[in-house]
């Protein structure tokens, strides 16, 4: 659905945010988690995939053509856009009929899905941040969009939606639709969605497996972790003397490290590979039974 | 006609918008006052004068800017383009709805102006009244497109306060530039000097060409950029 190609950009406004050369491809009907903080360029990048913003070099194609706003695509970036002289539920109205969209349920039956039905009466432009970004993932959430770009999900919303957003986020992803969120913490993304893409100063560092391998919750005995690296001598110098993990051994170009948490892991391998100047090509997680043993 | 609900109501709920449509009216109808007071035998000339000169260009810079929420014309509409609509539709209603509003405010505005202000020497009370209205309300027309050309180059209020600037001050010439700005045709309307010797049906084929070209160009400019 999403495929990215040596894709550079860079932000038209402070603070200046760098993004790439990235490469990478996104299945329909999956979630990904793009992690990593703002400065790291995954809200840019979403911006590029929503079409608001134009890549400075490279190719990105969102269904094989040119990334455009269209009611097929429900972007929530992380400041919301939304017309502040419209009520809340006028303007959920109004984003069905542009989208195209049958009312099948009212305003208010949208909002209490994130929990927030009693905002509907009120005037966007009295909304605090935290309301209005709430409102934004509404629209993006109920609507029929079938790929979703959301910044930051579980960030800054209103008290009473957050516990209610994987859930929503779950029903959308089994009713075949993308997901694409961007997340600054890891077990968010771990939490929400099936793959994830690490991000680092504008670099994608670290990927899920393409091979529908992906990270497992973490259990009490912890991970093993396969790395196949053309720097994997320096990879191992640089993992050997790091605490986050209980063994590391090396078997020509791959490395295999095991530790307590995945998450943690994966970053740390990440960290060391920049420092070592190292590629990671491929990256696979089991999860280790409890006495150690592989499943 | 969906799409048109956000600059209306940004006109409508605006109170700033309201602001200025008092302001605008309150120093129009005083000159008028005025001229009626002192008994002015082209009392409708004077008001008219000041009306054209400088209440009615302040009055639809505020209309634009209200219309716009104070932003660019591609930028106003982002929330809406976001959700799938036509860029070009939705800077397309804006520029309608602003332009209306326009012509509706400032057609009515004049005509009041010459109801008031009007003397022994002013052409009948009828007739000065309807062209009054009429050339007012195509020159709010042909202003508030003119106006849509400096919103559509940049987002800050800058190029539109340029744009009412350099109309202010080549319109007030008559030369070939003044021929290119809304207040020498009004001007010429309402019987003042004419721009580059232009008859009273060339301002008014100019102030609609004004009208046309620059909302053209406006929504053409709005369409192709990202927001």
């Amino acid at each position: 659905m999403i495929q990215v190609t040596d894709l550079t950009g860079r932000t038209r406004h402070a603070p200046r945010v760098e993004l790439g050369p990235v490469s990478f491809s996104l299945d329909a009907g999956g979630s990904y988690a793009l992690v990593g903080a703002p400065a790291d360029g995954v809200d840019l990048l979403l911006a590029i995939l929503a079409g608001t913003i134009a890549p400075r070099k490279g190719a990105v194609s969102v269904r094989e053509a040119a990334p455009t706003p269209s009611a097929s695509v429900a972007y929530a970036p992380y400041t919301p856009d939304l017309p502040a002289v419209l009520d809340v539920d006028d303007f959920l109205r109004l984003a069905s009929r542009i989208r195209g969209e049958a009312e099948t349920s009212s305003p208010e039956d949208r909002l209490g899905v994130l929990g927030v039905a009693p905002l509907a009466r009120r005037r966007i432009g009295s909304l605090t941040f935290e309301e209005s970004r709430t409102v934004a993932l509404v629209e993006a959430l109920t609507s029929r969009a079938d790929l979703l770009l959301l910044a930051d999900p579980l960030v800054e919303l209103d008290p009473r939606a957050v516990s209610h957003v994987p859930t929503a986020l779950a029903a959308r992803a089994q009713g075949g639709t993308t997901l694409v969120l961007t997340t600054a913490s890891r077990h968010d993304a771990q939490a929400l969605c099936r793959d994830w893409l690490l991000f680092e100063r504008g670099k994608l560092t670290l990927r899920t497996a393409d091979d529908d391998e992906w990270m497992p919750v973490p259990t009490a005995a912890g991970a093993r972790l396969f790395i196949r690296s053309e720097g994997a001598r320096y990879l191992l110098a640089e993992l050997a003397g790091d605490p986050t993990f209980q063994t590391v051994q090396a078997d020509g170009a791959e490395l295999v490290v095991t530790g307590r948490d995945p998450v943690v892991m994966a970053t740390a391998v990440a960290t060391a590979a920049r420092r070592a100047n190292a590629e990671l090509d491929v990256l696979r997680f089991d999860p280790l039974e409890p006495g150690g043993r592989d499943r | 006609m969906m799409l048109a609900r956000l600059p209306v109501l940004r006109l409508t709920r605006s109170w700033s918008s309201w602001l200025a449509f008092a302001s605008a009216a309150a120093v129009a109808l005083g000159s008028a006052w005025v001229q009626r007071s002192h008994a002015a035998i082209h009392g409708a000339d004077r008001a008219l004068d000041v009306y054209s000169t400088l209440v009615l260009p302040l009055l639809v810079y505020a209309i634009v800017a209200a219309g716009l929420g104070r932003t660019g014309l591609a930028a106003s509409g982002r929330s809406l383009v976001r959700l799938g609509a036509s860029r070009a539709r939705v800077a397309a209603s804006t520029v309608l709805v602003t332009g209306l509003a326009s012509a509706i405010a400032c057609g009515a505005l004049g005509a009041l102006v010459a109801a008031c202000a009007h003397g022994e020497g002013d052409p009948p009370l009828g007739e000065d009244v309807t062209h009054v209205l009429a050339f007012s309300a195509l020159a709010g027309l042909a202003y508030s497109a003119y106006l849509m050309v400096g919103a559509a180059l940049a987002t800050g209020a800058w190029a539109r306060l340029t744009l009412l600037v350099v109309d202010w001050l080549v319109g007030a010439g008559v030369g070939l530039g003044a021929a290119f700005t809304p207040r020498a045709h009004l001007r010429n309307l309402l019987g003042g000097e004419p721009p580059f010797d232009a008859l009273p049906w060339e301002s008014l084929a100019a102030l609609a060409t004004i009208a046309v070209v620059c909302s053209g160009w406006a929504v053409h400019r709005a369409s192709r950029t990202r927001v």
